[in-house]
């Protein structure tokens, strides 16, 4: 990229220099010619005016208006011999007669013994049509000058592209450089260094800009990265968890009908025997209705209806009565709210698994457990909350994993899961509302579901 | 028999695992927790310690580095994955058992441990039978009766498994060393010889479509 960048630009920026030069060359030498021209052809009027005067001015003084030749060959060779110092080389040619003279001045130029000339010939001023004078202006040294431009002109171009050459690369590869970082940076992102960032210094272009989209390109790859890595640690967890809630159970069937198989048992002994066997298949059975209800959860959407809180409270109540008061709970019931919409189903069974949560954590007596109804900001909250243990502040945000137990002994007791908060939050998100759960450890716990729309 | 502590939070399978081993003729003691290892080892001495990883209060693998006495150790769980399995051996446990495990693997495992650590058991007394398992000698009325290797390698796999129906599939594997199906009624011929020359024809029951326990009375 660079390379070729510098190429194209390098040949650009010379091809341009060139047609530059050479077109101040080729004018420089025709404006020159034209002057050496000029200069010539003025020279040779002075000399052809003089001359005729000086013809004149002989005729005069001779006798029988007529030239001798031997004077005018002396006049042209005194002639002669001055302009020589000027090199310039001068001939009069006699032509005899008047007619057929071409009465026009011819300019040309001609080399002879290697030097350059421009060549003039024409008639004299009448009237001495008779005679023609030619001249020849010596320009080799003129023309050698103008050669010495032109091979200055050369160097110049030569010295000027090697210049030009260093100094475009130098630019080049600090206007790359940018990039290059950039490139590395994405090979290193691509290499699964998710965490390199590239640092922009300067001022603010659009390589700059360039390097920032980069970087928040890298730093949402990255997240997303996280988040992927995390959802897939979760169901490995999940399915660790599972495989562990599975084969406790199943460890305790074989183990209990093996042991019936095998030993001599007495009749106490068969009984608890398989009183353990049918609790542990019990267990699974709630296990595997946890994880159905999960899974058709997950891509559920409720038919919501009109539902009256009151009448739901009441219902909850009715359900609870006995197990509460057997463990001696008083549950309190209060209600602003009269309607909500939701599907009645769930939502009761989502306040129950929350009712007999707090239940558990009430477990060592004088247990309160208030279910209650609000609406504050427009948003409908429902919340049950109890005296109990608490959940420790570093298990919070746990408790909604699948099998997470904070005390594993105690929550294996009375058939539970290790799905019921789970579950609960799935139904909360069914019904677009969120669980937030709030507790301090000896004090007690609340739970609440916001619900969003009203 | 050897003492053992069974530290398992499920119920019944830690109930499971102390019928079986007292079955055999070792002494139990029941914990639930991790921090209970601790207050029971204060009570007595043990010999043996199963222990369960995943613990309320103290997970196994805090328990067994807070151990300071060398009561050999075998972990017991769920958690079947090679990390795990290397990290608890690691710690310097004796064995690694991954849930669900077969009670008769178990029994040889803690066997097996047991034996390595001078624990086990040397001899074993029924009525009129001895039957000294370091030295390989079987004494009848105070009498030494003869026995094959083949013999006392089956009354070895009963002693050790008294109480628990063993099919003849299993005895051919641990007695004989057969891992395929052999010819079964090798082990009928012997147990015969063993009912005979020690009068044993009640305490060797026939298991009816199983095979045979070593009844002894608990």
């Amino acid at each position: 990229m660079r390379l070729k960048t510098f190429f194209t630009s390098y040949f650009l920026l010379i091809f341009i220099l060139f047609i530059t030069v050479s077109t101040i060359s080729v004018y420089m030498i025709n404006n020159q010619m034209d002057m050496l021209n000029a200069r010539s052809g003025r020279e040779y009027q002075t000399i052809s005016a003089s001359l005729a005067r000086d013809l004149a001015a002989t005729l005069d003084r001779s006798h029988n208006d007529t030239l001798e030749s031997i004077m005018v060959s002396s006049l042209v060779n005194a002639y002669a011999s001055f302009y020589n110092e000027h090199f310039i080389e001068i001939s009069l040619i006699d032509l005899q007669s008047n007619d057929d003279v071409n009465p026009y001045i011819e300019t040309s130029f001609t080399v002879q013994e290697e030097r350059n000339f421009v060549f003039i010939s024409g008639v004299l001023p009448t009237p001495f049509q008779n005679y023609r004078l030619e001249a020849f202006f010596d320009m080799t040294d003129d023309l050698a000058s103008m050669k010495q431009i032109k091979q200055m002109l050369l160097i110049l171009f030569i010295m000027f592209s090697i210049v030009a050459a260093v100094a475009l690369h130098l630019i080049l590869i600090k206007i790359f450089k940018p990039l290059e970082i950039v490139a590395v940076a994405s090979k290193k992102i691509a290499g699964g260094e998710y965490s390199e960032r590239i640092l922009i210094k300067g001022e603010k272009n659009e390589l700059s800009a360039v390097a920032e989209d980069f970087n928040t390109m890298a730093e949402e790859i990255e997240k997303q990265i996280k988040r992927l890595r995390k959802e897939v640690e979760g169901k490995q967890q999940f399915v660790d968890n599972f495989a562990h809630e599975i084969r406790t159970p199943l460890t305790s069937v074989n183990g209990y009908a093996e042991y019936m198989q095998k030993v001599y048992l007495k009749e106490d002994e068969l009984i608890e025997a398989t009183q353990y066997i049918m609790d542990e298949a019990k267990h699974m059975k709630n296990l595997a209705n946890s994880l159905l209800e999960l899974a058709t959860l997950r891509n559920f959407i409720p038919q919501k209806v009109m539902i009256s809180i009151p009448q739901l409270f009441e219902d909850i109540g009715q359900t609870l009565k006995k197990t509460f008061d057997e463990q001696k709970i008083k549950l309190m019931c209060h209600t602003d709210v009269d309607f909500l919409e939701a599907q009645q189903d769930l939502l009761k069974s989502l306040l129950l698994n929350l009712c007999f949560n707090a239940l558990k954590a009430c477990s060592h007596g004088e247990g309160v457990i208030k279910l209650e109804a609000k609406k504050e900001k427009e948003k409908i909250i429902l919340s049950v909350s109890d005296n109990g243990c608490g959940i420790p502040k570093e298990s919070l945000e746990k408790v909604t994993e699948p099998f997470f137990r904070v005390d594993k002994a105690r929550s294996r007791e009375g058939g539970s899961t290790g799905l019921g908060l789970t579950l609960c939050g799935q139904i909360a998100q069914v019904f677009d509302a969120q669980m937030i759960i709030e507790s301090e450890e000896e004090v007690g716990t609340e739970v609440k579901i916001v619900f969003t729309a009203l | 028999m050897a003492r053992i502590l069974v530290v398992e939070d499920d119920k019944p399978i830690n109930n499971l695992i102390k019928m079986n081993l007292e079955l055999v003729g070792h002494t139990c003691v029941a914990v639930f927790d991790g921090e209970a290892v601790f207050s029971e080892l204060e009570k007595q001495n043990f010999d043996l310690i199963l222990l369960d990883i995943m613990l309320p209060k103290l997970d196994g693998f805090q328990v067994i580095q807070q151990l300071s006495s060398d009561i050999p150790v075998i972990f017991l769980t769920a958690r079947g994955v090679v990390s795990d399995r290397i990290k608890g051996l690691q710690l310097g446990s004796d064995d690694y058992l991954v849930k669900p495990f077969d009670m008769l693997e178990l029994q040889m495992r803690i066997e097996t441990v047991l034996r390595r650590t001078q624990k086990s058991e040397n001899q074993f007394f029924l009525d009129d039978v001895k039957v000294d398992l370091a030295s390989r000698q079987v004494f009848y009325k105070d009498e030494r009766v003869d026995f094959t290797p083949q013999e006392f390698l089956l009354i070895e796999t009963l002693i050790k498994n008294r109480n628990i129906a063993l099919s003849r599939h299993k005895l051919l594997e641990i007695a004989w060393g057969y891992d395929f199906g052999g010819d079964t009624r090798t082990v009928d011929v012997h147990i015969h010889n063993i009912r005979k020359k020690l009068s044993w024809e009640k305490v060797i029951k026939t298991v009816y479509k199983l095979g045979y326990r070593l009844e002894v009375t608990r």
